[in-house]
């Protein structure tokens, strides 16, 4: 297994932090002033631009709080293959998964006590995808949608929980697992674009270097369970960053679909910005 | 009539995707004994079970989940406690002992996480609490979970557990 301090699959560094609050789409739809013809426009705009803009409308309370993305040395090496289908997907395909290589934090529910975490899997035995270009979103001010040319999936999302003391959360409705897709194509960006990261109870702004991969939300089936996609226009962009955050590696008990293990978990070189995915072309 | 064919070939596809989802799983083909029979670390376990004549129960068809000492969890017992529970005459001792290891149904670790307690085979409750971020069943340390198996799961444990009474 590639460690992370050895970088991802082709050469990826893989370390990761991010941190932006995401907008309430739901909030923003509830406070509208312009009544009915206002959304009779809306959605007339929404109808003619194409569906994928559609998803854009849907309700949503979840907060990306702090996403910090690491590399991970894990105690209990999984090997595990399951079965998936995204959007990408014309039907299910069934990669090798082998980690978790990364871990990030913690989606949190608006509404209710609920909050999960990823542990990134390397993806095996995959290959390139057939050219899928897709338009995004980022939740970072003054950023125009983005067209992206994705390439090879490279990581599996699994959602899972940090433990800690007493029952864990459960995972936020509105979250799906997800794959990680690198992106090609024109991944110029603002060189002062930046995003705040919450590290503990301390605050620090993290330039963005390039987008480097797109997670995608997908339908799982593991063993007799299957897990759908809650919401289809959600999305994680990925971008590459300078080194950020703690040295020291610290130790996370997590609990997600493959049992409980323990990972020691290292600086973080990469962050995450939620998105919204407009349209897959 | 289209449309039942399209019912059809979409159930048969679900089937075949589920299907597909046990390969390559490496435990989850074989039962609960199999399993713990192929592992080195389990070998007092699998003596216990067949001794306690309950390796035919917890071959069938289930699901059982199953909270499995290690050997070197046997090696904690006060000296001369296996070995007594080993004789024949202790036989029921050493069965309600093992019962007490069982919980009936397939208990994901992502679902045990969320109990207080499970009501195990022997009739009696085992506690459940996570705490300093390890998983304790009684005195037990959960070790490691989810080992799939056709007739259940089974979750390690480093320490043997006892019914109160």
């Amino acid at each position: 297994m590639k460690r992370p301090d050895q970088g991802g699959p082709c050469g990826v560094p893989l370390n990761l932090l991010p941190v932006v609050d995401r907008p309430n789409h739901g909030s923003t739809a509830s406070t509208c002033r312009g009544g009915v013809q206002t959304w009779v426009v809306v959605l007339a705009v929404a109808l003619w631009a194409g569906s994928g803009w559609l998803p854009m409308l849907a309700a949503d309370s979840l907060r990306l709080e702090t996403m910090v993305i690491r590399s991970a040395r894990p105690e209990n090496i999984v090997q595990h293959d399951v079965q998936m289908k995204g959007p990408l997907d014309s039907r299910p395909w069934e990669p090798a998964l082998e980690g978790p290589s990364h871990h990030s934090n913690a989606f949190v529910s608006n509404t209710r006590n609920e909050e999960a975490r990823f542990n990134w899997y390397a993806l095996g035995n995959t290959s390139e995808i057939p050219a899928q270009t897709i338009t995004v979103l980022a939740q970072i001010p003054d950023q125009a949608p983005v067209e992206f040319k994705l390439g090879k999936p490279m990581y599996f999302l699994s959602m899972a929980q940090q433990l800690a003391d007493g029952k864990p959360s459960s995972a936020p409705k509105q979250l799906s697992h997800m794959v990680a897709y690198l992106v090609n194509g024109d991944t110029r960006l603002d060189p002062k674009a930046e995003v705040s990261v919450q590290l503990g109870s301390a605050t620090m702004r993290v330039r963005l270097e390039r987008p480097l991969l797109l997670c995608l939300p997908v339908e799982e089936w593991h063993h007799d369970e299957h897990s759908d996609v809650s919401d289809a226009s959600f999305c994680l962009i990925i971008y590459e960053t300078q080194p950020y955050g703690p040295s020291d590696p610290r130790t996370a008990r997590t609990l997600d679909q493959f049992g409980l293990n323990s990972l020691q978990l290292q600086r973080a070189e990469l962050v995450g910005v939620s998105a919204s995915n407009l349209r897959l072309n | 009539m289209k449309k039942l064919l399209c019912v059809a070939l979409a159930t048969l596809c679900t089937v075949a995707w589920s299907g597909q989802a046990l390969a390559n799983c490496g435990t989850c083909d074989k039962t609960i004994v199999q399993n713990a029979a192929a592992s080195e670390d389990f070998s007092t376990l699998v003596t216990a079970i067949k001794a306690a004549g309950l390796a035919e129960v917890l071959s069938g068809k289930g699901p059982f989940t199953v909270f499995a000492p290690t050997n070197e969890a046997f090696k904690k017992l006060p000296e001369g406690v296996l070995a007594d529970l080993l004789k024949p005459e202790n036989k029921d001792k050493l069965v309600a002992v093992l019962k007490y290891h069982v919980v009936s149904g397939k208990v994901l670790a992502k679902d045990v996480v969320k109990l207080n307690k499970a009501k195990t085979v022997q009739g009696s409750d085992v506690t459940i609490k996570v705490a300093d971020s390890k998983v304790m069943v009684d005195g037990a340390r959960v070790v490691k979970t989810d080992l799939a198996c056709n007739n259940g799961v089974i979750h390690v444990i480093d320490t043997v557990i006892l019914p109160k009474s």
